[in-house]
Formats: C-alpha cells, sequence, structure tokens
C-alpha cells in the first residue's frame, strides 16, 4: 500500500526519539517548545523563612525548577590564620529525586561545580566573614548553606544563587556570648546579617550551537554546547561572567546578555523583596 | 531473611499444614524449639551469652557480648543517665547471601530492633543507675551481637541472648568522692574498683523483656518460625513482652502482605500467654546454665564450645 | 572514623562545629499543660496537603513529560512536615530473573530539616533504617506479581520534620501518592498515622516537643480498603489494653487520611 501522506508521530514520541529535530524545528522558527521567545526568561517566584528548623532558608521556583535552601548557624572555633572570621559552607544537593538524571550517593559532577561555585561567588563577596566572628581567635559562627533541588527542570545555577540570596538575607543570627569556653545564644533575640551586595544571575545557553536562548528548561539544557552565567549586584556592576562549554558566542552577544542581566535587576529585586518573609 | 527458595508443591504442604494446625517439625502452631544458653564465656566481656534454637548444627545460634566502658558527658546528652548502645551483625559465614554487604539491610534492621528493646526505659534497665557524676561521667553498655547461623526466628534467639547477657553482666563498682581543688570549690572524683570479686550485677535486669515473633502462613500464625516456615510467610510481627506482661515493643518485618488489625489483637493475647512460659523456660534455663558455668571454671575453648 | 576523613567532592567547614548552648529556651515542662500548644484536639491530626505531579501551581502548558522526569512524584505537608518524593519504574531491575519486582526506597532527611543539629551529608544509621521501614511499609500494597524483572524505586527526602514518628508516617503517605500518580498497580493505597502516649492519654500526630514529653510512640500503616495493616511499629511501654486501643484509633486515624489522599487523588485526575 502506497502511503504517500506524511508520517504523523505523536508529539511525546517525536520529542523523545529525535529530541534535537524536534528542538530544531521549533528553534529555527524563532521560538521554543514552551511557547517562550528566545530571550525570555521563566517567572520567578520567591518564599522567605520556609523552613522552621533553619535559622535562615528560602523556597525558589523558576518554572517547574525548585530549590529550597536553608541555612544551619552554628559554632566553632575559627582558622588559627583567621582568627575572627566565621566559615560560609555552601553544598548544592542534586539527588535521583528531582532528576532521573542524577544518581543516590556523593554529589555527582555538576552538583560539586554548583556548589564550589555558588561558594565563590557567596564567600567574601556576599558574606563578610568578619560579621561572623562571635570572639576573635575562639569561637565564630559556622554557616552551613544547603541547597536542595526538589524538582529539576534546567538553570540549576540561576535558582540555587536566587535561593541563598533570599535565604541569607531571611537569616537571623542570635545574640551570642562566650563563657569559661562555653558560647551561649539567646534564641529569642536575632540579628539580620549584613550582606555586602546582592547578586542577581541570569543564565543563557547556546542550543544546538546556533541559538543562544535565555534560562533554558531540561530539555534545552540536554541540547546545550555553551552556556554565560551573568551575575550582577543591585548597582548594575558586573560579579561574574562564566561561560563553559567550547559552543561559540560572540562578543557581541556576551555583552548583549550583560545588558540584559543588567536591566532585569529592578525586577528581581521587588521579587525577592516581595517575598518578605516571617 | 534468608531467601531460601521453595518449589510450589513445597509451599502448598507448608502451608496447609500451618492451616490444619500441622509443623514439618512436628510441633504446634504456637511451640517453640528447643533452646540451648551458655553465659560468660567471653572472660574480657563484662558478661556474654550464647543462645541456640533448635538442634545442633540446624539451629539458629547468636552470641552476645556486653562490654562497659566509662564515657565523659558532653553538653546536650542527658545529665543524670547512662546509655545502652546495640549493635548487631550477621556472620558471613551464617548464610550465603551474607557474603559480601549482603547482610547490610538485615544488621540495620536487628540493631534497631534491638535498640528498640533495651535503649529506653521500655528495657526495665534503670538507666539512671548508669550514672556515674551527672553533667560528668556515665557508663556506656555495649551489646554487641554475632549472628552465626540462620535457621529461622534470629529476632527471637537474639532478645534471649541479649537479655541472658545482661543478666549475667558484672559492672565493676564505682566509688565517688568529693575533692577541693585549688579554689576550694568540691569537686567531684570517681575510682573504678578493679576487683573481679567485688561487682555489682545491672540494676533492673529482671525486668528486661523477650520477644516473640509470629509469622502468618496462610489463614494461620505461628511462633518460632523455621527457615523453610519463613520463607512461605506472609507477614511477620515481632512483639516484646516484659516480665509484668506489659508490651515494650512491637515491629513488623519484611513482608509480602499485611495483615487485619483483628489478627493483630489475637496476637497480643496470644504473645502474653507465650511470653509467660517463655519467662519460666528462660528462668530454668539460664539458671543451668550459670551453674554449669560456675563449674566448668577456669573457662577453656570447650566451655565455650559446650553443648554446641 | 568516616567522619574525619574529608570529602572533597563538598564543601567542608571546619572539622567540627556545635550548636550554642541555647539560653532562654521555653522550657514548658508539660506540652499537654493546657490542651495541645497548636489547639488542636487529642486525636486531631494536623492539616494535611497533598500535590502530585510537578510542584508548580498549575502543570506547565508543556506537559509532555521529559525523559528525565520521574514516573511519579508528591509533595505532602502535614502540619510543618514538609515531604517531597519521586517514584521511577517500573524498570528494568538488577535480578533479572527475579519472579516478582522489587520496591526499594531511598530516605534522606535534608541538612537542616531538624530542629536540632545540622545532619552530616553522609547518611545515617536511622535513615537507613526508615528507608526499610516504608519498603515495608508499602511494599504489601504493590501487586509486585504484576512486574516481574522489574524494580520501582522512590526517592524521599525531608524538607522540615516536626516528631520523628509523624515524619515516617508523612513519608509513607507521601510515597502512596507519588506511586498512584506514576501509576503503579495497587491493591490499595496506604495511609499511616502516628501517637504518642503521654500518661494514660493518646495523643494523636505528635509534634516535636509533644513526642519527647511521650512515654510510647505507636505507628501504624494500614490499607482501609483492604482493611491490612501493613506496618506496625510500637517504642516505648504500655499495656496491652493500651496498644490494643491505640490499634484501634490509630486505623480510625489512618482511615481519615486516607480520605484527604483518595480526596485530592481523585480531584487531580479532573
Amino acid at each position: 500500500m502506497a502511503n504517500t501522506g506524511p508520517v504523523t508521530f505523536a508529539i511525546e514520541a517525536f520529542k523523545r526519539i529525535h529530541p534535537v529535530e524536534f528542538q530544531r524545528r521549533f528553534l529555527s522558527q524563532e521560538t521554543r517548545h514552551d511557547g517562550r521567545a528566545f530571550g525570555q526568561f521563566r517567572e520567578t517566584h520567591v518564599a522567605k523563612g520556609t523552613v522552621s528548623t533553619a535559622q535562615g532558608s528560602s523556597t525558589v521556583r523558576i518554572g517547574d525548577t525548585t530549590v529550597v535552601c536553608g541555612i544551619k548557624a552554628e559554632v566553632s572555633e575559627p582558622d588559627v590564620k583567621t582568627p575572627d572570621e566565621g566559615y560560609l559552607v555552601t553544598n548544592v544537593d542534586l539527588s535521583p529525586m528531582c532528576s532521573a538524571r542524577f544518581r543516590a550517593g556523593p554529589p555527582s559532577e555538576s552538583a560539586q561545580v554548583a556548589s564550589e561555585h555558588v561558594f565563590r561567588l557567596f564567600n567574601q563577596n556576599v558574606v563578610d566573614l568578619k560579621e561572623l566572628c562571635i570572639e576573635s581567635g575562639q569561637a565564630v559562627w559556622v554557616l552551613s548553606a544547603d541547597i536542595v533541588c526538589l524538582r529539576h527542570d534546567g538553570n540549576i545555577l540561576d535558582a540555587a544563587i536566587v535561593a541563598l540570596m533570599a535565604a541569607l538575607e531571611d537569616l537571623k543570627l542570635p545574640q551570642a556570648k562566650i563563657e569559661s569556653g562555653v558560647v551561649s545564644a539567646d534564641k529569642s533575640t536575632g540579628r539580620p546579617l549584613a550582606l555586602r551586595r546582592r547578586l542577581f544571575p541570569a543564565t543563557y545557553t547556546l542550543v544546538d550551537d546556533a541559538y543562544l536562548v535565555a534560562d533554558a528548561d531540561d530539555a534545552e539544557e540536554q541540547l546545550a554546547t555553551a552556556s554565560v552565567l551573568v551575575v550582577v549586584d543591585e548597582r548594575g556592576r558586573v560579579a561574574n561572567v562564566w561561560k563553559r562549554g567550547a559552543g561559540p558566542i560572540s562578543r557581541q552577544s556576551i555583552s548583549q546578555c550583560v545588558d540584559v542581566a543588567t536591566g532585569r535587576v529592578p525586577k528581581m529585586a521587588e521579587v525577592l523583596d516581595a517575598a518578605g518573609g516571617q | 531473611m534468608a531467601s531460601l527458595i521453595l518449589s510450589p508443591a513445597e509451599q502448598d504442604y507448608i502451608t496447609q499444614g500451618v492451616e490444619r494446625g500441622f509443623r514439618a517439625d512436628g510441633r504446634g502452631g504456637l511451640d517453640r524449639r528447643e533452646v540451648t544458653l551458655r553465659t560468660n564465656m567471653i572472660s574480657q566481656a563484662n558478661g556474654s551469652a550464647r543462645c541456640r534454637t533448635g538442634y545442633l548444627g540446624a539451629g539458629t545460634d547468636v552470641l552476645v557480648g556486653i562490654k562497659a566502658e566509662v564515657n565523659s558527658w558532653t553538653a546536650g546528652e542527658p545529665e543524670d543517665k547512662g546509655a545502652i548502645v546495640c549493635n548487631v551483625e550477621c556472620s558471613p559465614s551464617a548464610a550465603q547471601e551474607f557474603e559480601g554487604r549482603g547482610a547490610e539491610e538485615l544488621n540495620v534492621e536487628l540493631t534497631q530492633l534491638l535498640d528498640r528493646i533495651l535503649g529506653g526505659p521500655q528495657s526495665g534497665i534503670d538507666l539512671g543507675k548508669l550514672c556515674i557524676i551527672p553533667k560528668q561521667a556515665y557508663w556506656v553498655l555495649h551489646v554487641d551481637a554475632l549472628v552465626l547461623d540462620v535457621k529461622g526466628s534470629i529476632t527471637d534467639t537474639l532478645v534471649w541472648a541479649a537479655r541472658a547477657a545482661l543478666l549475667a553482666a558484672r559492672l565493676p563498682r564505682v566509688v565517688v568522692e568529693s575533692v577541693a581543688d585549688e579554689d576550694g570549690n568540691m569537686q567531684s572524683e570517681f575510682d573504678v574498683v578493679d576487683d573481679a570479686e567485688d561487682q555489682i550485677s545491672l540494676e533492673g535486669a529482671d525486668n528486661l523483656p523477650l520477644a516473640v515473633t509470629f509469622s502468618q502462613i496462610g489463614k494461620r500464625y505461628v511462633v518460632d518460625a523455621s527457615e523453610q516456615e519463613e520463607a512461605v510467610a506472609q507477614a511477620r510481627v515481632t512483639v516484646a513482652v516484659s516480665p509484668q506482661m506489659e508490651i515494650c515493643a512491637i515491629q513488623k518485618g519484611a513482608a509480602l502482605r499485611g495483615f487485619a488489625p483483628s489478627l493483630l489483637t489475637e496476637i497480643l493475647h496470644a504473645a502474653r500467654t507465650i511470653a509467660r512460659e517463655e519467662f519460666a523456660r528462660f528462668k530454668a534455663v539460664f539458671d543451668a546454665a550459670n551453674k554449669a558455668t560456675a563449674a566448668d571454671e577456669p573457662s577453656t575453648g570447650s566451655t565455650f564450645l559446650g553443648e554446641f | 572514623m568516616a567522619a574525619n576523613i574529608i570529602d572533597r567532592r563538598r564543601i567542608n567547614g571546619p572539622q567540627r562545629s556545635v550548636e550554642p548552648l541555647y539560653t532562654h529556651v521555653d522550657a514548658a515542662a508539660d506540652p499537654f499543660a493546657s490542651g495541645r500548644g497548636d489547639g488542636r484536639a487529642l486525636d486531631q491530626v494536623r492539616p494535611i496537603f497533598v500535590k502530585t505531579g510537578p510542584l508548580s501551581a498549575h502543570r506547565s502548558e508543556s506537559a509532555l513529560s521529559s525523559a528525565a522526569a520521574a514516573s511519579g512524584a508528591a509533595f505532602y505537608e502535614q502540619g510543618k512536615i514538609r515531604v517531597s518524593c519521586a517514584v521511577y519504574g517500573p524498570r528494568q531491575g538488577r535480578r533479572s530473573s527475579a519472579r516478582m519486582g522489587s520496591f526499594d526506597c531511598d530516605f534522606r532527611y535534608a541538612p537542616f530539616a531538624c530542629s536540632w543539629k545540622r545532619r552530616s551529608h553522609v547518611k545515617g544509621a536511622d535513615e537507613r533504617e526508615i528507608s526499610l521501614m516504608l519498603e515495608h511499609a508499602i511494599a504489601p500494597a504493590i501487586r509486585l506479581e504484576a512486574y516481574p524483572k522489574a524494580c520501582i524505586d522512590a526517592y524521599v527526602t525531608v524538607i522540615e520534620s516536626d516528631g520523628k514518628a509523624a515524619t515516617i508516617a508523612a513519608a509513607i503517605n507521601c510515597i502512596s501518592a507519588a506511586l498512584a500518580d506514576a501509576g503503579i498497580e495497587m491493591y490499595d493505597s496506604v495511609a499511616a498515622c502516628s501517637m504518642g502516649l503521654t500518661g494514660a492519654r493518646w495523643v494523636a500526630d505528635c509534634a516535636q516537643p509533644e513526642e519527647d514529653a511521650a512515654s510510647c510512640s505507636m505507628l501504624i500503616a494500614y490499607m482501609p480498603s483492604a482493611d491490612e495493616v501493613t506496618y506496625i511499629l510500637q517504642h516505648g511501654k504500655t499495656t496491652p489494653e493500651q496498644t490494643d486501643q491505640a490499634v484501634q484509633t490509630c486505623t480510625n486515624m489512618c482511615a481519615r487520611v486516607y480520605a484527604v489522599i483518595c480526596r485530592y487523588l481523585q480531584d487531580s485526575l479532573e
């Protein structure tokens, strides 16, 4: 039987069997498979103070990507070299609960990269470690920030950075004093931590070596050949530009990315402020 | 549990038998196998016991040692209490599937079960008596069990052995005295008396519970299931009962199915009847074991093997 | 000790850190002195919220599930307890000759989930045990004989806990909802509920301070339509009559929890 008509697929089957071709059909028409324009970000939702067992916490959702950040404050002895500096410890947890791509057990490579990058961005740049000193040379605060991903649908770095920022703004450090080697703290009093700056991230992903899209989701990230993370602070100064992957991105595109990221700052600041909390 | 593979005919034989009140080894539904017990055959431990359910070479065999250690108190721990820490390990020689990491899950399950029975006030042991000086020092009893052979009903044998070991355990006497330091403040200090003759038994060890494990097979249930019976059991519940007939812990084990709440009521009732008999049996066996130990002194390798 | 080995794959803090000694702790001697802290009745379970599928308020228009998406997922809240779960399967099992499928569960607390010291990333003995308990509680509900050679995996993370037994019960309920979302064949949904004994009274669904004051805790997982108890755990001493009473009350409450979950699951289909 000569069937000359077009082969029809269920769209879902097409997406699974030919993910590249599926995305290309959209991208070549200047649109994306979820209907967004190339430069369009998904909406960011932030809630502060969502976990009462942590001293500071937040929940952030970008599209379907959801992360929870909780900060536990504990005390420890400072390092001999820096007797008046506390510690900031940031870890991003990508467990099999958030996506089938991850395995149980020790952190995957992508989780390690995210943890390390978030740490470099915040340590000393945002959190002044001297602020965490209780008694020089004797006791300091250790802020353990754990970012747990609940659903992974791309752009985990942006979500992690926003979540940590929000959790740090939510953090209340109790008033602590040291007496004969024992640190006691009053749970009823708390002061917010003074932060040096606010960071606002924006990630662009180069899909299929040709299309630069903002805030890629999981399906698009699978075809990514490069990505640029631009982090700017509240005054529009660039804190970090990080290009990963070998895919070529022109200099103009990168400076455009920086411009857009700067332009998003007022709106993102509003989202962070509106989260309020407590 | 041991993953014995039975043919459908064998399974049917056991199930039908149990439903009619017969078991493959001739026991009735609520009959237990014979128990063999030896106590204090490990000279370095504060207390020890080896317990076997079933016959030589075809029984479940558990060895428990109690080691007491003095711990210094750190902030956050209870101020005037000692602690009991349990650890259960299944020897790789007990069953083929225990080789490598095969016994890991079972180890966790049994350790937590023993902890649940012994680790709190429900054990009957007076944890307050294990405190030496409040906020300074206390005794930790390490209960280490080694499962040497598995032929069904590990939990019951394990709790038997742990109870016997704790009853047989002796702690060195501790002398607490107040000493004034340089500033004239009174400080408490303690000395552990190093005298094998001058040792005390654990306060409240008589109240230690025993465990009865019920396995549901077909529409009926049996206690002290054999290896074959465990392979066909649909559900397993362990009930720990104190000598005062209080329920100290209940835990359901791995199983294919659940059971009706009404069966649970029935099991709780049966557990008490069986426990009453078990406590009488335990006393007889334990006293006999103690007598044997005293007669065989000094302990040698042959005492350790004894009736094993 | 494992704790002393530095894991280079994580950002590490100092070797040792402790919680400060909190003064001004509102140490209510008896949390039940004047009724319950949150004004609940003794047999009242905290408000429950269940959500299956992606976490967003409404599924995004790209309802096409990507390959990485879980077969089923659920988010469960009970008072302050928050649990998230993903279920994968049925997928290729480890034992290719198995007559029946297997159900495996991986239970984790988030490092900040408990009100005391931060939890280490290393899986604790209690997490291993709870993983086992969840397997034992859920497996009887699944028609494992329908999935030979396959395995079904559930990954559970507690974001916030409030009462250990209640958290385990919440995890059981959460997995039940996620299994339903994944379309796994089951005899019935499992609903779980916990209780604490204070004095001679059983109190339902204890929060952490209530649990600390209770002398005994009871956890029951129950399939109401099949009338089967799939899991029972009693920790602490009771008289047999009290246990009997607890089993009865607890199964009744499980049925109520079950109704809430089922109502949600039905609504989610529309």
